[in-house]
């Protein structure tokens, strides 16, 4: 967490009993969440598995079919009081109609709605990226449209900013500055941040928490560390690895095989870990949060 | 409400100030030239009055969702858009009345103050219509329909007033294109009716619109 005070002053945001569905299909499920002020955190999953639905929803952008959203005890939907301190900078699509307005009103409707906007970090982002204020967001470059996205979130200067594959257009190199940029922002400000990302590894160790979205359920909500050291890789010959596995009653999450050789991606604690390390005809290895993520989210998709 | 009318201010002004910029452009080719497209434009101003403020409410639409990404009510950009599409189409009457009464030339068909309503009733009730429409998804074909319908519908009362004061041989009971007269008073309803149910399906339907970017 942050040494500075969190501008949200102590209000979590708190999603309760969501429900959501687009016709038949029930993307969010009875779900449960809450954000808590002066954190950073990522929210990883699949495609389709209602990460944009639900950080919309939490900002008053979506509609639910039930339950509540609420910062500071207060609902959020259509509350002015609440929504000028949530931010949701989603990604800029060249092909949606808005794409035809220019970078400069983009951020100038930034500037008019959001209450703690700062409009000389606007400017100097803006011209850190090279971006033309007077183009049209249509004519942008997909890396371009995501650096305004990152601008309009760095200076809404909100409390609560939340953002939707920010990382998603740009290259490796501009991924890292923008990592830095939310980790310098958020030791300066001790804003809350919650980004969605597709990738994975790169920004798990900007990540303080992760919460990570399944079929529209919330399997794991965690500090990172915490979430990473309870899987483990566990690989040896297959007969020894399916006893070790049998005796201590885990049932592993994922598996390779190679030959006679098998790898499991297991869940569980120290002592089980340390149990089967003891075992000399096992290896057991560490786990990166897109193992992690893979292990828990990767059913269905077993080859062979 | 003020934040949002500000940004409509903004991202419109500068197609109002063009399209004022037109009317005196034509005025002046009008009463200075004798080139026949002046008065050929001078002409068409009534269909424009009736579908340029829905065109521009649909643009509109368009900034009042950049407005609600960043955290504007829906009722402020419902109220606001209603507005703003009254003051369009206010706006579009009274060019439409100054360019055609200060042409000062036989061509150029004369509106009358009491053509007005006839002209704002359907221009308003187009702009319900689009604010109805904009909130269904695309590529629906309930969508599309509207639009077809409506568009077809302005041009085709605009074209009518024109003929109505340009040409000679038309039935007296088209005459005065007013609200006094039978006709005008039939379409306006077949207007103002659905308009009336089009906006409380609009602000009923605005409450849990999605915010789309």
């Amino acid at each position: 967490m942050s040494d500075k005070t969190n501008p949200a002053g102590g209000r979590v945001l708190r999603a309760e009993g969501l429900c959501k569905s687009y016709g038949k299909q029930q993307v969010l499920h009875d779900l449960n969440l809450t954000i808590e002020p002066g954190c950073v955190y990522g929210l990883i999953g699949r495609n389709g598995a209602g990460k944009t639905t639900l950080l919309s929803i939490l900002t008053g952008q979506n509609t639910m079919d039930s339950g509540k959203v609420t910062y500071g005890g207060e609902p959020v939907w259509e509350n002015p009081k609440v929504l000028g301190d949530l931010c949701f900078a989603r990604e800029l699509n060249a092909t949606a109609e808005t794409a035809q307005i220019r970078v400069k009103d983009y951020l100038r409707a930034g500037q008019l709605f959001c209450p703690h906007w700062d409009k000389d970090m606007a400017d100097s982002l803006i011209k850190k990226f090279g971006i033309d204020p007077k183009k049209s967001i249509a004519k942008l470059s997909k890396g371009q449209m995501s650096m305004v996205t990152i601008t309009a979130a760095m200076a809404s200067k909100a409390p609560i900013t939340i953002l939707d594959e920010p990382a998603a257009g740009l290259d490796v190199i501009m991924r890292e500055k923008f990592y830095r940029m939310l980790l310098e922002e958020y030791a300066a400000t001790g804003r809350t941040f919650l980004v969605s990302t597709h990738i994975i590894e790169e920004a798990s160790g900007v990540f303080e928490r992760v919460i990570v979205l399944d079929e529209g359920h919330i399997i794991a909500d965690r500090p990172t560390e915490e979430l990473i050291d309870e899987f483990r890789y566990v690989s040896g010959e297959k007969t020894a690895l399916d006893a070790a596995l049998s005796a201590h009653g885990v049932q592993p999450l994922q598996v390779q095989e190679l030959g006679a050789h098998k790898m499991a991606a297991v869940r569980g604690d120290a002592a089980l870990f340390e149990a089967l390390a003891a075992d000399p005809a096992l290896t057991v290895a560490g786990m990166n949060l897109q193992n992690v993520f893979v292990a828990l989210c990767g059913h269905g998709d077993e080859e062979g | 409400m003020t934040r949002v009318l500000c940004l409509f201010r903004d991202l419109l002004m500068y197609t109002v100030l063009v399209l004022g910029g037109f009317t005196l452009v034509i005025l002046a080719g009008v009463r200075m030239t004798d080139i026949s497209l002046f008065v050929t434009y001078g002409n068409v101003m009534s269909m424009f009055c009736v579908i340029f403020p829905a065109i521009l409410v649909s643009n509109a639409w368009l900034t009042a969702n950049l407005a609600m990404s960043f955290g504007a009510r829906r009722g402020d950009c419902f109220w606001s858009l209603e507005l703003v599409g009254f003051l369009l189409t206010v706006f579009f009457a009274a060019d439409n009345l100054l360019l055609t009464n200060l042409s000062d030339s036989p061509e150029v068909a004369q509106i009358g103050l009491e053509t007005v309503p006839v002209l704002v009733i359907p221009a308003f009730a187009l702009v319900q219509t689009i604010l109805f429409m904009m909130q269904i998804p695309k590529g629906r074909i309930a969508r599309n329909v509207v639009w077809g319908v409506s568009w077809c519908l302005g041009w085709a009362i605009g074209m009518a007033i024109e003929a109505v004061y340009l040409l000679e041989a038309v039935p007296p009971f088209f005459y005065p294109v007013a609200l006094t007269t039978p006709l005008w008073a039939i379409i306006c309803l077949i207007f103002a009716v659905p308009g009336i149910v089009f906006a409380v399906l609009a602000w009923r339907n605005m409450k849990k619109v999605v915010v789309q970017l």
